[in-house]
């Protein structure tokens, strides 16, 4: 068996931590946030703050995979570069 | 005339949909193996995927047990669009390395890739029959979902039976043949159909029923406060810690649910999966459309119990609406149970052609027709079971997805960590999946307010990891890491962009 070298790019895909920011808040922040008042837009608060919450998940997505492409790993859209620096 | 009307513009649809499915494969259907048939030959686009996996993941619940749920106890129904949006994020890691690794090594589904990891084809096949009775009841579930839609939008003209029925006969019509990339084009015309019916709805309902959102955001917040907050409205236990517990587990196991996997897997290309974990999550904000009309419901039709409450969406359309559009909202609804009523039988029919019938040496190779055969018996058994025994189904139903999370540890603790022992891995499995089926049938779930599916998960885990550092050593598997685990998650590299035809697999340049 040979030794294990790490996966390629874990150590620098810190932007992955981005992927957590769904569960903070959807989860995390729940004891805050369940409750009726204020409303906003009419939405009662915890309603409101959810669907914010699934309009910032694309956005931590977005910032995670923003981070692994600046890992130099892939340029997107095709360009000319030949991948790894 | 109303029932007429109603009935002749979702005939048409229903039509339509089959159609489409066998479209989908025109010149495509020779020599294209199972391959082609359970992952639509690893060809599918960003704009597919995104439309199969939005397709396949909005289910008849949404429809009826999202409002039902919204209508009988409020916020606890909004686990649904945290696990969901959660489970996007999660996949934007676990869905390309599934597909790197599926790629690599030529594997079509979870228990193909459980029967490369361990290599052990039985334990395969052991986990193909335990995802099938976790997934029977989906399938049930759909059909039945689809029954009660397709007779309250006739206006009872189509009885229960036969909207059983056509619900599996449209179903297995187009999925035999086409398989992954038909139910991907009828994924087209359902998502179509949902964005249209229900933003229709979003906006008509409240405007009819109340004059507008504003007055009905604040009836619902003047009368109904209870049904705003955690717990809900007499949800009996579904408070805060069960919501966290369940969104955490749910949103584990939506990534290796093997309909999700069967969607990572028909990827052209790893970024096709990570754009969608960018995209999908805006799906979600149509769910908040059925569980704000459940609380709408409330006003308009009080009283429902029981299995009626599910019908609170369609008690409004049939009350407001004429009879074509409530044949076009039926369509939608039918379709939300075809679709992944598809994928459901497209995934059961793999799972049994390739790891278990295809591990007899003398089936081996057909296994494109073996899927397809079980595609029609698994299918069939469902629809015979609803007739005659619905109550079985629906039991196994209560275990199907925390019963599915227990395959996270095997899977993907086993595809990072070389020393997970076969024997670990099936210790926690059966460790975890006995702890779930004692407290679930048991009447524990939730169990001191907590999701019984993350009891069972930190069972199997803790079981997994005991047996893997204390029971015996993995012995006789002389293949390398790379071998073995997903370690390579394919990044995409220049030119990826162009398409079909990345086929390098390893190195960096």
């Amino acid at each position: 068996m040979q030794t294990q070298s790490p996966p390629p790019g874990s150590r620098r895909r810190s932007a992955l931590l981005w992927l957590l920011l769904p569960y903070v808040l959807f989860l995390l922040v729940l004891p805050a946030v369940n409750r009726v008042t204020p409303t906003v837009l009419g939405l009662p608060f915890l309603f409101f703050w959810m669907l914010l919450a699934i309009l910032l998940t694309p956005v931590s997505v977005w910032l995670a995979r923003r981070g692994d492409l600046r890992r130099g790993h892939g340029r997107d859209g095709g360009g000319t570069t030949g991948g790894c620096p | 005339m109303n029932a007429a009307v109603a009935t002749a513009v979702f005939a048409a649809f229903m039509l339509l949909t089959v159609v489409l499915g066998l479209l989908a494969v025109r010149g495509r259907t020779a020599g294209g193996g199972l391959t082609e048939w359970s992952v639509g030959g690893r060809s599918l686009g960003t704009v597919f995927i995104w439309v199969l996996m939005a397709g396949e993941s909005y289910t008849s619940f949404s429809y009826l047990g999202a409002a039902g749920w919204g209508y009988n106890f409020g916020a606890p129904v909004l686990y649904v669009v945290a696990y969901m949006s959660c489970g996007y994020a999660v996949g934007y890691v676990v869905g390309p390395m599934l597909w790197a690794y599926a790629r690599r090594h030529g594997l079509v589904g979870i228990t193909d890739i459980v029967a490369h990891r361990y290599r052990r084809p039985w334990l395969g096949a052991a986990v193909a029959v335990l995802a099938t009775v976790c997934l029977l009841p989906y399938i049930q579930l759909q059909i039945t979902g689809m029954g009660v839609v397709v007779s309250t939008l006739s206006y009872g003209t189509i009885s229960l039976d036969w909207a059983y029925f056509i619900g599996f006969a449209v179903t297995t019509g187009f999925v035999v043949v086409s398989g992954l990339r038909g139910s991907a084009w009828v994924s087209v015309l359902k998502d179509i159909l949902v964005v249209v019916t229900l933003g229709f709805l979003a906006v008509y309902v409240p405007l009819h029923y109340f004059g507008g959102y504003g007055p009905f955001l604040d009836r619902v917040v003047a009368e109904k406060p209870q049904w705003l907050t955690f717990p809900g409205h007499a949800s009996n236990g579904l408070g805060q810690t069960w919501f966290v517990t369940t969104t955490v587990i749910n949103s584990l196991t939506v990534v290796i649910f093997p309909t999700t996997v069967a969607g990572y897997l028909g990827a052209r290309n790893a970024d096709a999966l990570r754009r969608n974990a960018m995209y999908l999550p805006f799906y979600n904000v149509l769910l908040f459309v059925p569980m704000l009309l459940g609380l709408a419901a409330l006003f308009v039709v009080p009283g429902l119990t029981g299995a009626d409450s599910n019908l609170a969406l369609f008690k409004l359309v049939v009350d407001s609406l004429p009879a074509w559009a409530v044949g076009v909202i039926g369509a939608a609804a039918a379709l939300s149970s075809i679709v992944p009523m598809a994928v459901f039988m497209l995934v059961i029919g793999t799972m049994w052609g390739r790891s278990v019938l295809g591990a007899v040496p003398r089936l081996a190779s057909r296994q494109k027709l073996w899927s397809q055969v079980v595609v029609v018996a698994a299918g069939a058994l469902a629809l015979v079971l609803t007739y005659t025994a619905p109550t079985t189904l629906v039991r196994l139903s209560l275990i199907s997805y925390e019963g599915m999370a227990q395959l996270v540890p095997m899977l993907l603790l086993g595809l990072l960590w070389r020393r997970l022992t076969m024997y670990a891995a099936v210790s926690g499995l059966a460790a975890g999946f006995t702890v779930v089926c004692v407290l679930v049938f048991g009447g524990h779930d939730p169990v001191w307010g907590v999701n019984a599916g993350i009891v069972g998960l930190a069972v199997n885990v803790v079981v997994a990891l005991a047996v893997t550092w204390l029971g015996p050593r993995e012995r006789g598997d002389d293949r390398p890491d790379a071998e073995v685990l997903a370690l390579d998650d394919e990044f995409p590299r220049a030119g990826e962009a162009a398409g079909a035809g990345t086929a390098e697999a390893h190195g960096t340049r």
